[in-house]
């Protein structure tokens, strides 16, 4: 079919694809009366992270992949996707750039490439520990032994660390 | 000073953004003294702009509660512009200091998104790191897919998952309290219990048979639960079933009658509440080792190499189906079919309706001294230490539950839990998880001897042991 062309933040232009549509579902709305050569202006999407969902999709062939399992079993992303591709992809990336890539998928309404980002993310939270991710995240919200045990007597499955079988 | 500076910056970008603020934050002193009723105002306009400062509800309820502060007492009404800018850098500044990470930015709903990936545990750890991830913890749709995902049901109400969840928990994580029945003078070889029904049957090698009456009042009152004793109070021995002249090794609870098979190679029914024998059947040729019924036939398995399926009603055999040389060891009935187990190191699924072999399960290589089946999934326990779950559309292995250092001799399954419980010659009882049949979830220690049967339900487990007594765990977290 015929290509399109993305314009960036930046206002840089990219040529890709009508398929991808299929990925997301705002170009799929725009594409509903799309006259041919028009530009598409992505204000919210910034070259880097447009160029890394060009990448995404052409290596899935503009076809939405299998979804991450859900819930994530493992703290691996690896062990969640079927597509080994997928857990590279995001694991070279680091927090902020995915969360940048979160924002603007969301924007692109492009769900599958959101869920991988997600379980990643979700990953980063499993098997961590109360006092490990305040720290990691900068929370100064007071935390009290007064909570700690309360969730310690209502939750003592929760506390208890578990082994990475 | 950073982000005060941002503040200020901000600050002014919103008062431009509006003459009605520019002129609300512009009040004067004497107008305010005039009027408490700005206050409200400017309460009122903090509401409509808290999206656009990116304030989160708890800063917002600081601001309001200084507000109110305000209003009661004078000396701070005169300063109230001043003091309101000061409270609004303050909440500002404890914003920005932990932004180490971009994670707070993302709209609430791509946070429910992340959310849904995790498993309770983490749902409750992390819902304790700050009260925003708290109170969105606390959203329906992430447990409805939770509970959906760990029962098949979905379970809306927080509090109502959570508890289910600690109970499910309570069986591989607490140590259950247990109370021990002392009564067989032969070890317990078999147990019948029938989830829901208050009372249980074992049967023992001294030839007899017991049934034991459970007060589940008094098994949920902790304090008498805790006291771990050879319990008077919360079980009884109700009715004796004496009459086998030799050690009984399988029973089996059938419409309003106790079915019990023994080394004396007869089949006897009970009035179960009366515990006087009815029937014997007579058949076998060896000792009978399993049986199981239901409403119209009995199947009964022998170490004379068969097993027989006889009429509930008229008591006569229907059919037999004779094995070369290899003892029935165990069986279970899941009509038309029933699945054998073998000395041969096989597990067979017969047709009764056809008296044709479906598939023949090989994998194990001892004796198979315990089966349970649900629909296509069957469980066998073997003298080769390995517990395995099979397809039987396929006839394959699908899981190895690796643990018991020796003979597996019981099995339970509940297809609801997901729960598999073993029971063995090391004298251990094992509970398996079968969403993470990597490792034992739980092992539980007390019998002296080996354990000979197993059977479990929502809460409680039953053993029986060589060691003559009937231990019973229960997880109940009430």
């Amino acid at each position: 079919m015929s290509e399109i062309t993305l314009v960036s933040k930046e206002g840089t232009k990219i040529q890709i694809s009508s398929q991808f549509s299929n990925l997301s579902g705002f170009i799929h709305n725009i594409l509903q009366d799309y006259q041919q050569n028009e530009d598409i202006s992505l204000a919210s999407v910034s070259f880097i992270n447009l160029q890394m969902i060009l990448e995404y999709a052409v290596h899935h062939n503009f076809q939405v992949p299998q979804p991450p399992r859900c819930p994530i079993t493992s703290p691996n992303i690896a062990d969640n996707v079927s597509d080994p591709w997928d857990a590279e992809f995001v694991n070279r990336l680091n927090e902020d750039q995915i969360i940048d890539l979160v924002t603007a998928t969301n924007f692109l309404d492009m769900k599958s490439l959101m869920d991988l980002c997600l379980a990643k993310i979700a990953c980063m939270f499993k098997y961590k520990d109360i006092e490990t991710l305040r720290k990691e995240y900068g929370i100064t919200e007071e935390f009290t032994a007064e909570i700690e045990e309360k969730l310690k007597s209502d939750f003592p499955w929760a506390m208890e660390a578990e082994s990475n079988d | 000073m950073q982000p005060q500076r941002d503040f200020q910056e901000l600050l002014k970008t919103q008062c431009n953004l509006t003459d009605l603020y520019r002129n609300q934050l512009q009040l004067t002193t004497y107008e305010l003294q005039k009027s408490r009723g700005t206050i409200q105002h400017l309460r009122a306009i903090l509401i409509s702009f808290q999206s656009d400062f990116n304030l989160k509800s708890d800063q917002m309820s600081t601001i309001l509660q200084f507000l109110q502060k305000s209003c009661d007492d004078d000396t701070r009404l005169a300063n109230l512009e001043e003091n309101f800018r000061k409270s609004l850098s303050a909440v500002y500044q404890s914003s920005y200091t932990p932004a180490n990470t971009k994670l707070a930015l993302l709209p609430s709903d791509v946070i429910y998104l992340i959310l849904d990936y995790l498993e309770p545990k983490e749902l409750t750890i992390i819902s304790y790191t700050c009260k925003e991830i708290y109170s969105m913890c606390k959203n329906t749709k992430i447990w409805k897919s939770l509970s959906k995902y760990l029962w098949k049901n979905e379970i809306e109400n927080k509090n109502e998952f959570m508890k289910k969840y600690a109970q499910e928990m309570a069986w591989y994580h607490t140590r259950p309290s247990v109370s021990t029945l002392i009564g067989h003078t032969g070890s317990v070889t078999c147990l019948a219990y029938n989830p829901g029904t208050p009372y249980f049957i074992s049967g023992s090698d001294d030839c007899s048979l017991s049934m034991w009456e459970i007060d589940e009042t008094h098994l949920k009152d902790q304090e008498i639960v805790k006291q771990h004793h050879v319990q008077t109070k919360t079980i009884t021995k109700k009715v004796c079933y004496y009459g086998h002249g030799g050690p009984v090794w399988s029973c089996c609870i059938g419409n309003n009658s106790l079915i019990s098979g023994s080394c004396d190679k007869t089949i006897k029914v009970w009035n179960l509440g009366t515990g006087r024998c009815e029937f014997t059947i007579r058949g076998h040729t060896g000792w009978i080792s399993s049986i199981d019924c239901n409403d119209q036939i009995i199947v009964s398995g022998s170490w004379d190499s068969s097993f027989k399926v006889w009429d509930q009603a008229t008591k006569h055999c229907l059919t037999t189906i004779n094995y070369d040389n290899d003892s029935v060891y165990c069986l279970q009935l899941s009509q038309p079919q029933v699945l054998i187990g073998l000395k041969s190191h096989s597990v067979d699924l017969w047709d009764l309706t056809t008296s044709q072999k479906i598939i023949s399960c090989i994998g194990h290589y001892k004796g198979i001294n315990a089966v349970k089946m649900y629909n296509h999934t069957a469980f066998s326990g073997s003298s080769d230490t390995l517990a395995k779950m099979w397809d039987l559309r396929i006839g394959e292995c699908v899981v190895n539950l690796p643990g018991h250092s020796s003979n597996v001799m019981s099995l339970d399954y509940s297809f609801e839990s997901y729960r598999v419980v073993s029971a063995s010659y090391d004298k251990t009882i094992r509970i398996w998880d079968l969403r993470k049949t990597n490792s034992t979830r739980n092992i539980l220690r007390g019998h002296s001897e080996p354990v000979f049967s197993v059977k479990f339900d929502d809460h409680k487990l039953i053993s029986g042991s060589m060691d003559q007594s009937i231990k019973i765990w229960n997880f109940n977290t009430v």
